[in-house]
């Protein structure tokens, strides 16, 4: 028995790296049915920016406020004030931050960088 | 003979090494992906993605971003999640300016639907200046291709658009060219026709015929209230028909694109009379409004 014990830890051995490297490498779980939240930031960024547009398009701050909970359950206005305040502090398009700024205000989320944004409007 | 059990032992090993490995990899501590793409989005979080890319494409008009926002897709996603998107916005009388834009992007994407044929069958001549129309709206659109990455958020920075400019109030050029009571005994309605002016045929020598407009927006407006309609979603009556429901004793005004703007006010509902001057019935009003060429 003792004689075999090397040839079953070296199986386990060699099992083990090939699990490892089917399971994370050739066949990983596959995940298909991902929320907003795991989006890499860029298309976060653009899923906030989207609902400023759509909600410029549509006027239904209801819809807005639900799909931008699906990136913050606490506070929705959240990455709409973060998107908005790292536009203006990167000189962003004139567009895409009026779109956010006005989503911000219509959730009373307005922040004082947005000022100028809204007095320009009014 | 004696090699045999060391081979066993050995791919006895292996096989409970290997369910180890995939135990370990697949349920304890299984490839964590924070950084997703729409794509991989739940099959309702991804038809949301989409519905917010074609408002997004009515809000700009930047069809190249809406393409890349929709890069790699599935394509039947597209099609039902567009789809989906134009009939409800039909549905719930979308101004057409929005209409519009969303119709020309599902088109481009190969997405048909009953109520965006009344968008794209008739080039619709806006009058400049109204807002909300992107500035794509009247070109023809380019073929859509495989963009780069969604970076645009920051990279839009070097954008020069003008912020918060509100477009310039253009009077619109829309005129009532006729009104008549209409008595078919049904509850009191305005039907409004909306046409092109006929523009003078040079070659014909005479005036070409007037064209029924669809896709135009009707308010009616009263006291304390307000009704909006859309032209062209009862083809079988006429391509520019669209109709409201008038109460007795209401003073109505009609607009059209903006309710603020009345081309006609002070309508009424009037009595149909019988020949010796009877009140008989409340009558609906029949409206043509011209649009004349810009």
């Amino acid at each position: 028995m003792r004689r075999l014990a090397p040839f079953v830890l070296g199986g386990v051995a060699a099992g083990a790296v090939l699990g490892l490297l089917v399971g994370w490498v050739v066949w990983p779980v596959r995940y298909t049915n991902t929320s907003p939240t795991q989006l890499r930031q860029d298309y976060r960024n653009d899923y906030v920016l989207m609902v400023a547009a759509a909600y410029q398009a549509d006027r239904d701050l209801g819809a807005a406020r639900e799909q931008l909970v699906r990136l913050d359950p606490e506070e929705p206005a959240r990455p709409v004030v973060e998107l908005a305040e790292q536009l203006i502090a990167a000189g962003g398009g004139a567009g895409d931050i009026g779109m956010l700024v006005r989503l911000a205000d219509a959730l009373d989320a307005a922040t004082p960088p947005m000022a100028p944004y809204l007095e320009e409007e009014q | 003979m004696t090699d045999r059990p060391q081979f066993l032992a050995l791919m006895g090993g292996l096989v409970l090494g290997l369910l180890l490995g995939l135990v370990y990899t697949w349920l304890i501590a299984p490839v964590e992906l924070v950084n997703t793409t729409p794509a991989l989005l739940r099959s309702d979080y991804r038809h949301d993605w989409i519905r917010l890319a074609a408002l997004a494409y009515a809000a700009d008009g930047d069809l190249e971003r809406a393409a890349a926002r929709l890069d790699g897709l599935d394509q039947d996603d597209l099609r039902t999640a567009l789809g989906a998107l134009i009939e409800e916005s039909a549905a719930q009388g979308q101004a057409a300016a929005t209409m519009r834009s969303l119709s020309q992007l599902a088109d481009q994407l190969g997405v048909h639907t009953p109520a965006m044929a009344v968008y794209l069958s008739t080039p619709y001549p806006s009058p400049a200046g109204l807002a909300g129309t992107p500035a794509t709206a009247a070109t023809p659109s380019p073929v859509l291709t495989p963009s780069p990455p969604a970076t645009s958020t920051l990279v839009a920075a070097t954008e020069t658009r003008t912020p918060f400019a509100p477009p310039a109030a253009v009077p619109l050029p829309y005129e009532v060219i006729s009104r008549t009571l209409v008595c078919e005994g049904t509850p009191p309605q305005l039907q409004v026709f909306v046409r092109a002016a006929a523009g003078d045929d040079e070659r014909a020598g005479a005036r070409a015929e007037e064209t029924p407009l669809p896709g135009v927006v009707l308010w009616l407006t009263w006291p304390g209230g307000a009704d909006r309609a859309v032209t062209g979603l009862r083809p079988h009556i006429d391509a520019g028909y669209a109709d409201f429901t008038l109460e007795e004793g209401v003073p109505y005004s009609l607009s059209i694109e903006e309710p603020n703007a009345p081309v006609l006010s002070g309508l009424t509902v009037a009595q149909c009379r019988s020949e010796v001057g009877i009140d008989l019935q409340p009558g609906s009003w029949r409206v043509v409004v011209e649009m004349s060429q810009p």
